[in-house]
């Protein structure tokens, strides 16, 4: 038996089904917009709606945007012969936000997993073998997550790609920089140890 | 390593309670449920993250109170001083924090302060099921080697998602093949490793058994992989990486219709045998109660020198209960034995009391309960 009134009950389940969001979480974001003046949750209904109407994906790399093509796809002075396989959207404001990648992206929406019910048909792998078919690509980047799914993805998507002759390469595995090695954990630093280049 | 300190809050029967403990030997002492097993329990969980017993972190946790909190520190061989906190809640979980470096997470605990374990359960490692020696193996590897832990994880991934595969049927066969690539090189590095461990722990095994003559044939820790067969009865007895991979895939490629029937993966080192023998027979069909008693603890003994010697950092020996069911002439036996082996590493030893032992003065004796009212009395 809940405690709230249903439209409070409703508004907690609604967000906590959100990710990173727990019930705990969410009855305290439920109340502080209780507290806030109508148009100010009025203000954040209107956003989350526009949101939904006004976003889709790029129909080329497949992020999140507003204009399809999106902007990266569309501006002249991107590389439009590097690709950077990113698993979601978010990835790619993070590569963006390096201000060092000129290429173009492609956004798969997730890596293989079959526990989770997602396969190669669930991903955008069908049209990113499209892209690479059609010519004017002859580097693809991997910067798919460094789990076991994003690994056994990366495999998949070569041995897909490699009939194209196309470079195929991975972006590097190591420390962050500014870190202390010490506090580096012991699988990143292995991998750092196994990646390590000479000295010039 | 050295314990120096350990602060139990919560935690089974201790509200609040904290001892100091020397280097060497130390016994701890109490009738029943006085908490002396929980003292060795707080110590893995410092290494581990877990209890060597199979409860949940909510039955460790004191009755009425909402969490527990273990804080153990600990001096390295070379004198640096550490301390590991862990800290559960019922409702927000477990918190592992060290002075290295704040929080840190379960996996890169292991190995911090390494830990060897005697407890009765360990009588499983001769009776119980296969499953138990390869996590035995694999707990000492672990805390050795962290692309070993790496390499476990892959495989536990790889093996779940390739079985899932299979059990989703045909229709996936570009898919399945990325994950059985990605499954024979996890297996792979588990097989070589576990390969090289038993070479070195049976040349250790051997001398410590010969040390403590309990009147058996030679012990030796066998390792078998009937999987790695293929019908046309080929086998792979090669430690080289890329003759284990081939016949791997030889195998997975045979194997390939029988799985999909069975849904379910039918190769791999999740399916490794290993067996504890004296001579050729299993050990525990020819070893009585008390040589089996002290068969545990020649290979918890050799636990600790490979950890020692891979890891070039003393583990700690938890040792529960260890002279149960033993005559008087092997708890002699056993007493010199670890009192001689706790210069090298510290022990920690658990009975109901110390009137069985002749050097009980040798020890770091802690009483608990009845036996510590009536010392101080």
């Amino acid at each position: 038996m809940t405690i709230f009134s249903p439209a409070i009950e409703r508004a907690i389940e609604a967000l906590s089904s959100l990710p990173t969001i727990g019930r705990k979480s969410a009855q305290r974001l439920v109340f502080h917009l209780l507290r806030q003046p109508n148009e100010q949750v009025q203000h954040l209904a209107d956003a989350l709606v526009a949101l939904k109407a006004s976003v889709r994906y790029c129909s080329m790399c497949f992020t999140f945007t507003e204009q399809d093509p999106c902007t990266i796809c569309t501006s002249p002075n991107r590389e439009r012969e590097i690709l950077c396989v990113v698993e979601q959207p978010s990835d790619v404001f993070a590569i963006e936000r390096t201000g060092e990648y000129r290429g173009l992206y492609h956004v798969l929406h997730g890596s293989l997993d079959p526990l989770r019910g997602v396969g190669a048909e669930q991903l955008k792998i069908e049209p990113l073998i499209e892209r690479v078919r059609n010519g004017g690509v002859t580097e693809v980047i991997f910067a798919l997550n460094p789990t076991v799914e994003g690994e056994v993805t990366t495999h998949y998507l070569t041995k897909a790609l490699q009939p194209f002759g196309v470079r195929l390469t991975r972006i590097a595995r190591g420390v962050p920089v500014g870190m202390d090695l010490e506090f580096a954990d012991e699988a990143t630093l292995s991998r750092a140890l196994a990646g390590r280049s000479n000295v010039q | 390593m050295t314990v120096t300190q350990l602060d139990l809050e919560h935690f089974r029967c201790h509200t609040h309670t904290t001892f100091a403990f020397e280097p060497g030997a130390v016994l701890i002492t109490g009738p029943n449920g006085v908490g002396k097993t929980s003292i060795l329990e707080a110590i893995n969980i410092a290494s581990v993250s877990k209890s060597f017993l199979p409860v949940s972190d909510n039955e460790l946790v004191e009755f009425n109170a909402s969490g527990y909190r273990i804080t153990t520190h600990v001096r390295h061989d070379l004198g640096a001083a550490l301390t590991i906190s862990i800290e559960y809640d019922q409702a927000g979980g477990k918190r592992i924090s060290t002075s290295a470096g704040g929080p840190t997470t379960a996996q890169e605990l292991i190995g911090l302060v390494p830990c060897v374990v005697l407890t009765s359960l360990h009588r499983e490692l001769f009776i119980g099921e296969p499953a138990i020696r390869r996590s035995f193996v694999d707990r000492v590897l672990a805390q050795c080697f962290s692309s070993y832990k790496h390499a476990l994880w892959r495989h536990r991934t790889a093996l779940r998602q390739r079985n899932r595969l299979l059990a989703l049927g045909h229709g996936h066969d570009s898919e399945l093949e990325v994950w059985t690539d990605e499954l024979i090189d996890a297996s792979c590095e588990i097989v070589q490793r576990r390969w090289q461990f038993v070479v070195r722990f049976n040349r250790i095994l051997n001398d410590t058994a010969q040390e403590l003559d309990f009147n058996l044939e030679t012990i030796t820790l066998q390792y078998e992989l009937p999987w790695l067969y293929i019908n046309d009865g080929v086998r792979s007895d090669s430690l080289d990486l890329e003759a284990l991979r081939t016949t791997m895939r030889a195998i997975a490629q045979e194997l390939q219709a029988v799985e999909r029937e069975r849904m379910t993966t039918q190769w791999g080192p999740q399916r490794d045998v290993l067996t504890f023998c004296a001579g050729q027979r299993p050990l525990y069909t020819v070893a009585s109660q008390g040589q089996q008693k002290l068969a545990l603890y020649a290979i918890k003994l050799t636990e600790a020198a490979y950890i020692h010697h891979a890891l070039d950092r003393a583990p700690i020996l938890l040792l529960d209960d260890v002279f149960a069911d033993l005559d008087s002439t092997n708890i002699g036996l056993l007493e010199s034995f670890i009192l001689e082996r706790s210069r090298q590493w510290q022990t920690f030893v658990s009975a109901p009391s110390a009137a069985s032992l002749r050097r009980r003065l040798d020890f770091q004796h802690i009483p608990l309960g009845k036996s510590a009212e009536s010392l101080r009395a």
